[in-house]
């Protein structure tokens, strides 16, 4: 099994917003090779001095992974967070927001 | 006439030749001067601003004005939360007196009968004032722009023109409040007018640059009163900024966003107040955009032709407004993707705002208020109808009515159209007492954090 970090610490913090630079950084981490080696664990890792990830940058950076994924359970088995409690609290609103279809006008 | 020796004939013609060649090169110095001059004419960016261009658009009168100088005088009340018409009416109005008088460079700001105001009212119509300097600067002009005015009798409205108002903005250094003076004040100011996106994605932008600093700024405000954001409130605060910012980055197809912050805490009743404000299209307009035969486009359709048929739609309830509403829900996107949910910073920022209100006002009278002013619509957020899931899994939904449904008109006091009034952009205001309460978002500083 191989092991990959990505760490926040050199990613320019504390706040991280927008979606723009979500998906530029996704193509920067080349994520999307990531998610097709399954043999591949990530481990990321969030400082405690971050103040907040927005839902737009965390949806760009991840979303693909997450709808790749297919399931929560499938999605933080392959990314394994390291990140202050209300950050991890925010990581899985954002993953439920990525399966949730939209379902308020249906 | 005798003729010139050869030598000397020889040595005339050189000189003569020489100069020739001088003024050659003279001219064609000056010649490659005027190519350079007129392409960097047209290469310029904001030579005229574009901002002053778009409110002077939509002004329905002109403002009184000399050809070299104009004077705007403030009534009683020039507010945006309060009186939203009165004030975009008169911005734009003196937008089109600067846009129609371009030798116009001295402008007198009359606060003499100005009671009431608000920190996003006075922050755009200084930001235009800003917006005149850089233009005739830009156009090299030689004569200098210059502010002049009277201030307001009330002394708490003095002290917010002096900290944050003209005075700050076009740094009229003798009038200007003290070191010490300073102190009683909290101000936050930020504007991104550079019109570039940071390419560097490993880098923080300028935009969450500031929104760090904002963070930063409300928690000074805090400390004010011995309380500080907490985790929570640190996340909350910068997740509806950072949302909020990158909504107009990605939606208004114009990048000029200002984020601004206010409190006087030597003022009797402290108020802290935040506007976050952008030019370009409104909210309703990015989703007028939207291709008629698009799924998006569909969910929309389905609320018009309910409140089409239901005769809701009058002066007031415009199908912009119902557009604007509808966008404020969650799960709303003019720009959809699989997995995408572009709505959420509304969302968020309106969640950030009822927990604010619901920590405030349990020790004030005073009601904390937020408002969106987009286009021609205006939302007012009081408390009185709250964000909530109307089913489990469906997402929020504030319908400004009873029942907090959308296919039902909203209160007409919280949701109406500013019919012959429009500001191109988005207007976000935020006023609340200042004396908190108990909550998730803010605690009580320990001595050794307070130390930290």
């Amino acid at each position: 099994m191989k092991n990959v970090k990505i760490d926040f610490k050199s990613l320019g913090g504390p706040v991280y917003s927008g979606r723009p630079r979500g998906v530029a950084l996704r193509e920067r981490l080349a994520l999307d090779n990531l998610d097709e080696d399954q043999s591949t664990v990530v481990s990321v890792c969030v400082p405690d001095s971050t103040y907040s990830m927005t839902s737009s940058f965390f949806l760009g950076l991840f979303g693909p992974s997450v709808a790749r994924a297919g399931s929560r359970e499938a999605f933080f088995g392959k990314y394994h967070f390291q990140a202050k409690p209300v950050l991890q609290k925010a990581f899985d609103g954002y993953v439920d927001i990525a399966l949730q279809t939209t379902r308020l006008f249906n | 006439m005798p003729q010139l020796p050869d030598v000397v004939a020889k040595l005339l013609s050189r000189k003569r030749l020489r100069k020739r060649m001088r003024a050659a090169a003279r001219t064609n110095k000056w010649k490659r001067f005027v190519v350079y001059r007129q392409i960097r004419k047209h290469q310029l960016f904001g030579r005229k601003s574009k901002i002053i261009q778009m409110l002077a658009a939509n002004a329905d009168r002109p403002l009184l004005s000399s050809p070299y100088g104009i004077e705007v005088t403030l009534k009683k009340r020039f507010s945006m939360i309060d009186a939203p018409q009165d004030a975009i009416g008169l911005i734009c109005a003196y937008a089109l007196a600067l846009r129609d008088g371009p030798k116009i460079s001295h402008v007198k700001f009359d606060h003499w009968l100005l009671e009431e105001t608000d920190l996003a009212a006075n922050a755009i119509l200084d930001l235009v004032t800003v917006e005149r300097k850089a233009e005739l600067r830009s156009q090299g002009r030689t004569k200098k722009f210059s502010v002049s005015g009277v201030y307001p009798r009330s002394k708490s409205v003095k002290n917010f023109i002096k900290a944050m108002g003209i005075i700050k903005h076009m740094a009229v250094k003798h009038e200007a409040p003290t070191k010490e003076e300073l102190k009683r004040f909290r101000l936050f100011d930020a504007r991104n007018r550079h019109y570039r996106l940071n390419p560097d994605a490993t880098a923080a932008d300028y935009k969450d640059k500031q929104v760090e600093k904002f963070v930063d700024f409300t928690d000074k405000c805090l400390e004010c009163i011995n309380w500080g954001l907490t985790d929570q409130g640190k996340h909350s605060l910068g997740m509806y900024a950072g949302e909020i910012l990158a909504n107009a980055e990605d939606h208004a197809e114009f990048v000029d966003w200002s984020v601004v912050g206010y409190l006087d805490i030597g003022d009797k009743t402290p108020t802290c107040e935040i506007a976050i404000f952008n030019f370009g299209k409104s909210i309703a307009e990015t989703f007028l955009d939207l291709d008629r035969s698009s799924p998006e486009w569909e969910k929309f359709g389905k609320y018009l032709d309910l409140h089409k048929s239901k005769g809701f739609f009058k002066d007031d309830w415009r199908e912009e407004d119902l557009l604007t509403v509808v966008a404020l829900q969650q799960h709303v996107s003019s720009k959809p993707k699989p997995g995408a949910s572009r709505g959420q910073g509304t969302v968020f920022f309106i969640e950030f705002f009822q927990e604010m209100y619901e920590q405030c006002v349990a020790r004030s009278d005073r009601k904390a208020q937020m408002t969106v002013v987009s286009g021609s619509t205006y939302v007012l957020f009081d408390g009185t109808y709250r964000l909530a899931e109307r089913e489990e899994g469906k997402g929020k939904v504030i319908a400004f009515n009873e029942e907090n449904d959308l296919m039902l008109p909203p209160s007409s006091a919280h949701v109406r159209g500013m019919n012959g009034t429009h500001f191109p952009g988005t207007i976000i205001s935020v006023r609340f007492p200042f004396s908190v309460g108990y909550g998730a978002m803010v605690e009580e500083l320990q001595d050794e954090k307070r130390e930290n």
